[in-house]
This record gives structure tokens, sequence and C-alpha cells, in this order.
């Protein structure tokens, strides 16, 4: 018999609840900003903070769908960097026409996110290791390419996607990170295979035997995040118009927190893209708040890992609510 | 102050939680040496009273006496150092500990001024605590290692190693089979001779009279009644938890059986143990799969199933050849199975209702790939009254409800699918009689609808209650096959065991 629908609206609250906290978090942090600097809400501070966003966001969303079906991709970094590298050596040593070596980088890190996908599924190393395997060797490989050079001043239609205005207003970056946001919650929410990767992430055994290809599933989720990995590697190339071997080097942590932060099960089988974008927006809203009131760089780590942790901690909070109201 | 004559006394416990009364002046005793049982449906109260008891909950008011000594504040240390000792349904015990570590897990002896553990004391003490119950268990190896029987003698061992009172044992018996039921019980009665009283949770009703001396009965929070274990009957039992009539828990519609939908001819598999296995279910039968644990029942489903894969043998599905494919290609073909392990293997927890109905059907209900809240909604619905889930809404996690609802949810995956042939693997496990009845009665119906029903089960009323055909399975092999009049407890039993022909060995 189902009753009334108070469960569905407790579950609506806590989500909602849980969304708000996130969401609140963000307004206070931009309200804080605000009222420090006089800049910090001006078109050209914001388009700035989204567009500084959209290469976290664009990585947070294929990382969002390897940890909801599995776990992190650690090596997105290194996929990053390699695609980039070879995407401008195409472009600018070889003078290969720009679409067919972004193309050409995508193919690879797609055929590097199989690799995790097959060592995950097929063979069964854990994630977290057998990305971190795949991260020392691809960041070697690039070494190895560029040799400690760096490869820089690309074409202008190479670097449209980077620096290029759509209709003159709005950044490419932004253009391709909304893109890529609208795509994979569709993906999430409205498809079959979306639904496929939760039941992975929530239940593989349970999922296999529901007829659910599980080994596929993890090896598709691995392989969007490094087709994702590189398209973030492109975009930004060609907005700094340079590329070196440790270019990806620091981005696949903070973009793992974006996505704690945004409400994403570190266990799989729970978590959205919506939450993933708030998470990478504040942290790309405090450290450019931090960089319009010239903090002192001693102190910027130290913020950003007390906000990551209070974030995460205002979520657990929620769902520990919920679960008692809903335990009753 | 309390009668001395107990050695617990619950009065009048009330327990809210935001929004629901669990417990409602709710009153229990216990005198030493007496097993109680303690009954009721889940969700009865049982657990939280005994979470009271154990010092996890605080009541909202009532009396809590031990030993005459009224209890005044709640922790479970305290609830320890009173000599309550509490069992769970899920031990609690460190997997790759060895048995002596886990038994002296909250007070390890120290050497060496206290710097290191005292290792060879431990084992010494561990062995012969377990001697003095007359239990034989390793007390090296990891508890990760030991059988479930095992570990729960190391639970009681345990338990003993504090001044121990009473003992809370919640569904001992859940996960055990008879040889090991047997042993239990006379560890239950080397306990209470010394003087320490029971409180038993069981949902197994034939086994009440067995072990226990008093019942008392709990509905919805609330004190039902206390009785001797030998005044009532099974009926009864079952009337005072339900609070109305159950008239007949098997409500078998037998009709003349149907074309043969699932055929398994000389199936084998070495990794599992299953040689040369034959059967047949018909179209409008429930056939049982009888035999002890451990004699390949399940791992017979899972190939069948092609969860596990098989080396030699043939599986016919409505006729067709199903060849070796995966789950995916089975239920496609239109079988379905329902794992013995709901939670690990049937559900998943933190989805939703709908989430998990409509799991095995997605691409039977959205063929182009895309989601469709409408079908999906529509399709949810229609099972959830059909098979009167108790949720507050299809967006409800899984996990929230009842033991008996989340069978349902399973039952409904499979219902979704439209499958014609159903492998049932125990399917009322650690589910309560009102929801027993209905799952029977949805069995009933499928057979009744021409499907055909392949059931596993280790409690024999309802193997004998339910099927029309039984198949027995020892080592890995069917060993008989019986119709409805042949099929009593005793000649299953006897089959199952192994008569004295019996044990020529597994071909290894």
């Amino acid at each position: 018999m189902t009753k009334t629908s108070s469960g569905v609206r407790i579950r609506a609250d806590a989500a909602l609840l849980a969304g708000l906290g996130r969401f609140g978090a963000l307004a206070i942090l931009i309200v804080v900003g605000a009222l420090a600097s006089d800049v910090f809400l001006s078109g050209r501070n914001i388009s700035n903070i989204v567009t500084n966003a959209s290469v976290i966001i664009i990585l947070g969303v294929g990382q969002t769908i390897a940890i909801i079906t599995n776990g992190p991709d650690l090596s997105a970094g290194s996929v990053l960097t390699i695609c980039a590298v070879i995407a401008t050596l195409m472009v600018k040593q070889l003078g290969i026409f720009f679409p067919i070596a972004i193309l050409a980088a995508l193919a690879l890190g797609m055929f590097l996110g199989f690799l995790n996908g097959y060592m995950i599924a097929r063979i069964g190393i854990p994630s977290f290791i057998s990305t971190y395997g795949l991260q020392w060797a691809v960041f070697g490989f690039a070494y190895v390419i560029l040799k400690g050079y760096v490869i820089y001043d690309f074409d202008t239609s190479f670097r449209f996607i980077g620096n290029g205005y759509l209709f003159g207003t709005i950044p490419m970056p932004i253009v391709v990170m909304l893109l890529v946001v609208t795509g994979g919650m569709f993906m999430l929410r409205r498809t079959v295979v979306g639904r496929e990767l939760y039941a992975v992430g929530a239940n593989r055994v349970a999922a296999r035997m529901s007829g659910v290809d599980t080994e596929k599933k993890i090896i598709q989720a691995f392989i969007l995040s490094g087709a994702l990995a590189a398209l973030a590697g492109i975009v930004l190339v060609a907005r700094i118009n340079a590329v070196q071997a440790d270019i990806g080097k620091n981005y696949v942590l903070p973009v793992i927190a974006a996505v704690f932060m945004g409400g994403t099960s570190p266990t799989g089988g729970r978590g959205t893209l919506l939450g993933t974008v708030i998470g990478a927006l504040i942290i790309t809203v405090v450290q450019n708040g931090m960089n319009l009131l010239a903090v002192d760089s001693v102190w910027r780590d130290a913020v950003i890992g007390v906000l990551i942790i209070l974030t995460v901690l205002i979520d657990i909070t929620m769902q520990k609510r919920l679960a008692r109201i809903q335990a009753a | 102050m309390g009668t001395p004559e107990y050695l617990l006394e619950m009065r009048n416990i009330t327990k809210t939680f935001p929004g629901v009364r669990a417990l409602d002046g709710v009153s229990f005793d216990l005198r030493p040496g007496e097993v109680h049982v303690l009954l009721g449906e889940n969700g009865a109260g049982k657990s939280t009273l005994m979470k009271v008891l154990a010092g996890a909950y605080i009541p909202d008011s009532g009396e809590l006496y031990i030993d005459g000594r009224l209890v005044d504040h709640f922790n479970p240390r305290h609830a320890q150092s009173l000599g309550v000792g509490i069992i769970y349904q899920e031990f609690n015990l460190v997997p790759y500990l060895n048995v002596a570590h886990n038994i002296f897990i909250d007070h390890m002896p120290r050497t060496l001024g206290g710097l290191a553990l005292d290792h060879a004391r431990m084992h010494r003490d561990a062995e012969a605590l377990l001697k003095s119950l007359d239990m034989r268990v390793d007390t090296r190896a990891l508890a990760h290692d030991i059988p479930v029987a095992q570990q729960q003698m190391v639970e009681v061992a345990k338990a003993l190693t504090h001044d121990l009172k009473i003992l809370i044992m919640d569904e001992p018996t859940a996960s055990l089979c008879d040889r090991e039921i047997e042993q239990l019980f006379r560890t239950i009665r080397e306990l209470t001779a010394r003087g320490i009283g029971i409180v038993y949770i069981s949902h197994r009703l034939q086994e009440i009279p067995l072990i226990g001396d008093r019942i008392t009965v709990l509905r919805d929070g609330r004190y039902v009644g206390t009785a001797n274990a030998a005044d009532l009957t099974q009926e009864r039992m079952v009337e005072m938890m339900v609070g109305r009539e159950i008239s007949n828990l098997f409500n078998r519609s037998y009709r003349p059986r149907g074309e043969p939908a699932l055929r398994v001819k000389d199936l084998s598999s070495r990794g599992t143990g299953l040689s040369n296995v034959n059967l047949t279910v018909h179209r409008g039968e429930i056939v049982g799969l009888a035999g002890l644990v451990g004699s390949g029942r399940t791992e017979l489903a899972r190939a069948i199933f092609h969860v596990d894969p098989h080396e030699t043998g043939e599986i016919e599905l409505l006729g067709k050849s199903l060849a070796k494919e995966d789950p995916k290609g089975a239920i496609r073909r239109g079988l379905a199975l329902l794992p013995e392990d709901r939670k690990r293997q049937g559900l998943a927890l933190i989805l939703s209702v709908a989430e998990n109905v409509v799991m095995a059907s997605l691409s039977r209900l959205f063929p182009r790939g895309f989601l469709r809240n409408r079908r999906e909604q529509e399709s949810v619905s229609k099972y959830v009254q059909e098979l009167r889930i108790s949720t507050p809404g299809i967006r409800q996690f899984a996990k929230n409800l009842s033991g008996g609802n989340q069978q349902k949810v399973v039952l409904a995956k499979w219902l979704c699918t439209e499958a014609e042939v159903f492998m049932f693997d125990e399917p009322t496990r650690g589910i309560d009689v009102g929801a027993k009845q209905e799952i029977y009665a949805f069995m009933d119906d499928l057979a009744r609808q021409g499907k055909a029903v392949l059931m596993i089960s280790s409690e024999l009323p309802e193997i004998i209650g339910l099927c029309d055909r039984v198949y027995v399975m020892r080592e890995g092999s069917i060993v008989a096959e019986l119709d409805r009049t042949e099929a009593t407890q005793e000649t299953i039993i006897a089959y199952a065991m192994g008569g004295v022909c019996a044990d020529e060995g597994r071909a290894s």
C-alpha cells in the first residue's frame, strides 16, 4: 500500500537541504568576496572565475562519472598533459590541420581511459592503484617527449577553443564546459546508460545479477573520464598558449575535492554533476578572492584545505540528520 | 526496587523516535537460568527493546531493573558491566584477527608491564573457555576463515569473558543448519545451567518449543502477552504476532502442469562441485529444491542463470537452448533469479525503490536507451500496489524499508522483467510471517498464470506446503525427485543427509 508521499518529501527535502547547504556556502563566499573587493562582482572578474573553473568542471564531470561507477581516476592530470602535448606537437611541429589534432588527442584520451577501465574491470586492480600507476607512466612519457622543453605560441585557429568568444561575448571554455555539463547531466539522469552506471556503483553484484554488463559500464565510465581529460587539456593549452610536461600535475586532487564537496559518495552509486559544478565554483571563487585580496601565498593552501573539509562536513551533517528522520 | 526473583525486569518502557512510537509501555522480565523468547514481526519493537537493555538507547520513560537494582544510566559499557551481553544477527567479529584475539577484544591480557599483549595467555584462556562450553574452535584461526556456526560460538565465548548474567541472542539460528542448531541449543542449555538468563529472538516458530521456557509477544511496539512456551501452539503464536488469524500459510491451487519451461541436462561444474544435474520445471508448477546448506542448490541456480560458468551440460529455456551467455542473456530470454542474499545480491540499498524495480528491465522498458519518467512511474507503481510494498513513495531509498518489503522490491524487480521462469533462492529468509504469507500467495499466483517456479528453501514446511514436486540435492547432485504425495519431512531429510548407501564421495 502506498501511503502518503511524506517520505518522498523528506528525501527531496534532504537532497534540497544538502544542495542548499552547498549553494549557501558558495553564496556566502560570493558575498564575502563582494564586500572585501570592489572588482569581485565586475563582469570581467565573474567571467574570469567561471573561465578558470571551466577546466576543473570539465575534469570534474569525468571524475564524477568515474567515482559514481567505481572510483577516482587519478590519471586524469597525466592524460590531460599527454593529450595536450600530442595535439600541440601535431599542430605546431607537424603542421597538421587543428581539428584532426584535437580528434587525435581525444582518441588518445579515450584509449588511456580504456586501459584504466580494462585494468579495473577485467583484471581487478582497484581504481586507486591502476589509475595512479598509469599516471606515473603517462607523465613519464610526457617528459620523454618534451625533454623539459616548452611548446608555445599556437595558431589563433587552434587557440579559439581556449581564448575565443562565442558571439564575441561568452568565453569558449565556458561554452565547452556548459556543453559537457549538460551532456553529462542528460546522460546520468535521462539515459539507460546513466542509470546503469549508478547501479554498478551502488552494488556491482546486484547490478550484474540484474543483467547489467558491469565490466563494460566501468570501462565506459573511464573512457569518458579519459576523453574529458583530453578535452580539458586542449582547452587549457589553447587558453594559456603553452604546454609543458607538468601542466596537469596539480589538477587531479582539487578536482576530486570538488566532486566530494558536491556530495558524490566516495563509495559510488550516488552523486550529481550540479554538486560538482558548485564544488568547483567554491574552490575557484576562493582562489580568485585570495588573488584579489593579495592574500599571502603561505595561507592560501590552508584556507582551501579548511574550506574543503567544511563543505563536506556540512553535507555529512545534513545526511545524518536525514538518516535520523528516516530511521524513525 | 525490583523483584528479587528476577534477573531482569523492564517495566512500561516507552521509546519514541521523531514521528514513531517504537515502544509503548512494554514490560519484560527474565529469571535466572531461563530462556525467554521474544516474538514479533519486523518492526514490532524487539530490537528497540533489546537496544534499551543493552544500553544503546535511552528510554523516554519506564524502569529497568537488573538483579533488583534500578538502572539509572544507559550506555553500552555500563550495561556490559551489569552483566548484559548481546549477540547481534550480524556478528561483531574482526575478520582478520584470530579467534583468541576476538574473544578478548576489549580487554586483552597484557604482559611486560602492560607494554605487550600476552598472546600465550590469551590462547590458553580462550581454549579453556571454549572447552568449558564443549566447543571445538581453533583459537589461532582467523575469524574470517571459520564457519558461521563457529563464529557464533566465538561470540558466545566473547560474551562470557565478562561476568555475564543476561545474554541476548538475535536470530541465532538464521544461518545455521540443523546439526549446528543442535550444538547451539546444547550451548544455550550449558549457559542456563550456570544461571545465565537468555533473551532469545527468532522467527523460526518450530524451534521455539524446543528451546524456550517462556514467550513474550510484541506487536507494533506494544506488549501483547506472555505465556509458557509449552502452552502456545504455533498457530496461536502467529495470531498473537499478526493480530489476526492466519488461516492457512500455504494456499496452493494445484493445477495440471503445462509444457516444460526449464530443462537442465547433465550439468556439471568442477568449480562448484555440481555433477550431472538433470531437472525439469514445467509451466504452472512450483518445484522445490531441498537439501542441506552447501549441497549445491544455490550453485545450481547460479549456474543456470549464468552467474557462474559451468563446463558441461545443457540448459533449455522455453524450448530453446540457453548457450553460454551471461545473466543479461538469461534475463532477456525470460529467466529470473531472486538471490539468497537480499542485501548483497538482490538490492542496491542506496538506490530508490523505483531504481531497484526497473534495474533488470531497463532495456525492455526503454529500448531506445532514454529513460521516460512516466513509463518508469507507471511500471513501478503497478508492482508496488500489486505486491503491497509498504513504502512512503517509489523514490524512497531501499535501505529504509523493512526486510519483508525489501524482499518484495526484489520480487517486483523480477516481475517487472516479465520473466516466464522464476528461480527463488530462500525467498522468505529473515522476513516475518505476514510478508511470508504474501510471498507464498504470489508464487502461487505465478504458477496459476502458467509461469514456472523453482524454489530453493531450507524451510521444509514451505517446501512441503508449496511445491508440486521436490528435488533433493546432496553434494552437488540431485539424489531424489519426489512428488507432492511422497514429499514428507522425513523422506526429504533422509535423502538430504544421505541414507545408508550414500557418501560415495565427490569425484575429484
